[in-house]
């Protein structure tokens, strides 16, 4: 029964490392995409309407990268740090295996709800600077098709 | 329901493991930031004579000095020299290098291992949280500068 609940939580733990590592990379490889897109948006900024000046097109992709940023800050919570000693000079002494079962099981729900806690935040960053970009997108190409029709 | 405690050598196993992830993510943030930023500078400067007076070239570029040099510390490969028995990083290994030895236990290693990933971790998360700090504050303070021009 002890190992039910102890590979329960282990199970939860791994989907919630694995979607924040999902998340991770996502933002990654979104703020890599809006570096690139920004110096051809920058050098296109004569061709603009004159009621859409460069400022007005550049502060989304400040906001987008704000949010991103927030996303990958890197974040070990206090809450962990008994277990996951984050120290530049820590001693082998500090280091302590679980005394029972209930310890271990102790610290797998505190992983469990610092993983959440990171996952959520992770998530709405990330959700804003895609809603952005999409909004951005469909506004570039519906532009580009009243420039063009 | 069992009482035994849990097996030690296997907990700090997972440890290891948690560590070495860590690393790896920190890794793996700090090459695309620094990609970020050298892709963000050529724009930025590019842009220069569209900045107010008081904002000069070199105080532009200080920010992305400072990103790119705790970025490289970050990413700098380190093997302390406190495993070199486990973890032998030398020019002309020899076979005679790489001998089992029973004399200390595997958790005093294993523990010695975190102390050892436990540093590498925080150096590189001091690093990457400074680099972080001034992107967000640069990019808080080109919002202000943006929203600015436009009012």
């Amino acid at each position: 029964m002890s190992k039910d609940v102890a590979s329960y939580y282990r199970n939860q733990i791994a989907a919630y490392t694995d979607a924040i590592r999902i998340s991770d990379f996502k933002a990654n490889v979104a703020i890599i995409y809006g570096a690139f897109t920004i110096g051809p948006v920058m050098g296109f900024s004569n061709k603009f309407p004159p009621f859409l000046p460069l400022p007005a097109v550049l502060l989304p992709f400040v906001v987008v990268f704000f949010c991103l940023l927030i996303c990958l800050y890197p974040r070990y919570p206090k809450e962990g740090r008994t277990t996951f000693i984050i120290k530049p000079n820590a001693r082998p002494e500090e280091f302590h295996s679980p005394l029972n079962p209930e310890a271990t099981i102790e610290q797998q729900q505190t992983l469990c709800v610092i993983l959440c806690h990171i996952l959520y935040w992770k998530t709405v960053c990330l959700r804003i600077s895609f809603a952005i970009y999409i909004l951005g997108t469909l506004l570039a190409a519906g532009m580009l098709i009243y420039f063009w029709a | 329901m069992t009482e035994e405690a849990p097996d030690p050598e296997l907990h700090f196993g997972n440890l290891i493991g948690a560590y070495t992830d860590a690393i790896r993510v920190s890794d793996f943030k700090a090459n695309l930031t620094v990609l970020f930023v050298a892709i963000m500078m050529g724009p930025v400067v590019a842009s220069r004579d569209k900045f107010p007076a008081f904002l000069s070239l070199p105080l532009i570029l200080a920010p992305f000095i400072i990103v790119f040099i705790c970025l490289l510390v970050c990413v700098y490969p380190r093997y302390p020299r406190r495993e070199t028995r486990n973890f032998l990083v030398v020019p002309n290994p020899k076979k005679s290098d790489f001998v089992f030895s029973d004399k200390e236990t595997d958790l005093d290693q294993l523990k010695l291992r975190c102390v050892i990933l436990s540093g590498i971790l925080f150096r590189k998360t001091l690093f990457l949280q400074i680099s972080f700090l001034i992107c967000l504050v640069s990019i808080a303070f080109t919002f202000v500068m943006l929203v600015y021009s436009l009012v």
